[in-house]
């Protein structure tokens, strides 16, 4: 094995898979938080250890005030005024 | 919290002072270092706190984690861990001397609500792009790499860009990288999400394409390509929005259909996760008895009052 896997759809089971979700039925978006076991865990047992995107590069510069999701001042939502930036 | 100190590095760490937990995102950058706005304590670029204005002896335990930061694509990068399992991916067969991006994010008609990982599925989900997209026939097989899963098609047909010979790569639970032909055009595209709070789930976009001349008429045609990729990505995330925002995420019925979809989601159940508890304790020097010291929460003063209380006692 090279480590590459490949399924096709012959290979693939006819069944549904039993990695079906299987969170509480009556849960919804408002109580997504408090209900959401199984397969569509809930994010409160942690972040995904990814790359998330922050921030454009030239919404903060040298020395300017550090930004956050939290912080009233310098937000990470400057970066939304930013529609489009060229390089 | 991210900053960008005066040698023009980026850095992220901890959003909350170890002192009282006041947030550091409303505080200032100092030189290379971060200094809180209640009182002022500095930290240094290790995520160490370097300075208290009182003179008091620095508790151990005053240490910010720092997240691994990237800057690709005119977009700066957290990764949310301690070690990346991958880097930021690339467009396979960019070539930064003949070719022209754009970055940016993607509008949306409403504050996006379901985590990176739920909107992720959608593209393995082959029968959501006809009934939702109008794009027919997609039910391509799917390769798995590491981190990254990849399908390819030569017929994706949107309004937007018209008929394109495309792969498609999703790397972890919220990248997803697109590269491929129209006419003999190249055009591709990087686009990752990330949660922001109480905005909800923000999109960022990196549009790419070939310059075939370095003149009027070959940027003006760059610059269409540009825009039909964000044109076709603001399609599709809108077009997904408002059912994915009232999503219930209850018990499912897959179907055979579904089992990409299905296969997408095990990963992802599978995929490492951490809090910022776990990645602040880190990092805090052993106790005798083996354990980590305890740290201060990043939720706020009054869970970390209990360590506040004992380093007043004992310095």
């Amino acid at each position: 094995m090279d480590g590459t896997e490949t399924t096709t759809a012959a290979a693939a089971p006819a069944a549904a898979p039993t990695a079906a979700p299987t969170a509480a039925p009556t849960a919804t978006n408002d109580e997504r938080d408090e209900r959401r076991p199984g397969l569509w865990e809930p994010m409160r047992s942690g972040g995904h250890q990814c790359w998330y995107p922050v921030l454009l590069s030239s919404d903060l510069a040298r020395g300017s005030p550090p930004a956050s999701t939290s912080a009233t001042a310098g937000s990470w939502s400057t970066a939304a005024r930013t529609a489009w930036s060229a390089r | 919290m991210v900053y960008r100190g005066a040698d023009g590095v980026v850095r992220a760490m901890t959003a909350y002072c170890k002192h009282l937990g006041a947030d550091l995102g409303v505080g200032d950058v100092v030189g290379d270092d971060l200094r809180c706005p209640f009182h002022h304590w500095r930290y240094g670029t290790d995520g160490r706190c370097s300075h208290i204005p009182t003179g008091d002896r620095i508790p151990q335990a005053a240490r910010l984690f720092t997240f691994p930061v990237s800057e690709k694509w005119g977009i700066i990068w957290v990764f949310w861990g301690a070690e990346p399992p991958f880097e930021v991916p690339t467009i396979p067969t960019f070539d930064e001397k003949t070719m022209v991006s754009k970055s940016g994010q993607i509008p949306m008609d409403e504050p996006l609500v379901v985590d990176s990982w739920v909107f992720g599925t959608n593209i393995f989900d082959f029968a959501h792009f006809r009934a939702v997209h109008g794009i027919e026939n997609l039910s391509p097989d799917v390769e798995r790499d590491g981190h990254r899963m990849r399908w390819s098609v030569d017929n994706f047909i949107h309004e937007a860009v018209g008929r394109v010979t495309m792969t498609v790569e999703k790397w972890g639970p919220n990248i997803s990288v697109t590269h491929g032909v129209r006419n003999g055009e190249f055009l591709g595209h990087l686009a990752a999400s990330s949660p922001m709070g109480r905005e909800g789930t923000k999109f960022f976009i990196v549009a790419v394409t070939r310059l075939e001349s370095d003149d009027d008429e070959g940027r003006a045609t760059a610059d269409r390509n540009l825009d039909q990729i964000l044109a076709l990505h603001t399609d599709l995330l809108n077009e997904d929005l408002p059912i994915m925002n009232t999503l219930r995420l209850g018990e499912a019925h897959m179907t055979a259909a579904d089992r990409q979809m299905a296969r997408y989601l095990h990963y992802v159940r599978s995929y490492p996760r951490t809090t910022m508890a776990e990645l602040e304790r880190s990092v805090l020097p052993a106790r005798g008895d083996g354990r980590a010291a305890s740290a201060p929460s990043a939720s706020g003063p009054a869970a970390s009052a209990p360590s506040a209380a004992a380093n007043a006692g004992s310095e």
